[in-house]
């Protein structure tokens, strides 16, 4: 399958759902345009990976992120 | 955008997000997400994961230990930076050189060993670190 594109600097360029399904490409396909390079990428299907993160740790830790990064950190001196 | 900015991520950043703290976890989740597409790369020090993980086990929550380091290393353009001897030097250089302690360094050389564009951080204590520019996600995102 040929694909043409336009493209511009520093374009920021995303293949659309239709044109990855006809061509049996899962996930994402992103362009990126840069100065000395085009970077083309395939971004996997989405897993939520970000999504399950999100609340983890709720109702675990009674202290914010930085203190229990100090904390465990100045174990290091112990 | 002239080429993929690469990103060394600090363990709060990881925390604040497991913890949904509010003030915190919206910016880094933005920085991930970027990630996630692409548009960034991200670098982890495996330092990182014992830190996350330790303080999982430490409220005896071993499953989602594993869980909360499975996910950090299932996240797509994320390089997790091992201590090797090679970089041994490296982080004792930087230890001495930016003050700091050998976790702040071993974490911070992983950046710039991958010669990462900034590091992200909400600890205040790498306000002042020469060697590579560290901010919060939020501030980065703004540069872009």
């Amino acid at each position: 399958m040929i694909i043409k594109k336009n493209l511009k600097k520093n374009a920021n360029l995303e293949l659309s759902k239709n044109l990855l399904e006809k061509a049996g490409i899962e996930g994402k396909i992103t362009i990126l345009v840069g100065k000395n390079e085009i970077v083309i990428r395939r971004i996997p299907e989405e897993t939520g990976i970000i999504e399950e993160m999100v609340g983890l740790g709720k109702n675990v830790f009674t202290k914010d992120s930085v203190t229990l990064q100090r904390e465990l950190r100045a174990e290091w001196k112990r | 955008m002239e080429t993929v900015n690469k990103i060394g991520l600090d363990t709060n950043i990881f925390m604040g997000i497991f913890l949904g703290e509010k003030d915190k976890s919206e910016q880094s989740l933005s920085v991930l997400a970027l990630i996630h597409e692409g548009v960034l790369e991200g670098v982890v020090s495996c330092i990182s994961l014992i830190e996350i993980a330790t303080l999982f086990y430490q409220r005896k929550e071993e499953q989602k230990a594993k869980k909360a380091v499975n996910l950090i290393k299932s996240l797509p353009n994320t390089t997790i930076v091992d201590v090797t001897s090679d970089t041994a030097l490296l982080i004792s250089q930087i230890k001495v050189s930016e003050k700091l302690s050998i976790a702040d360094a071993t974490v911070l050389t992983a950046a710039i060993e991958l010669s990462a564009d900034a590091f992200l951080t909400f600890d205040e204590d790498f306000i002042n670190i020469g060697c590579i520019p560290c901010m919060k996600p939020g501030d980065y995102i703004k540069l872009l």
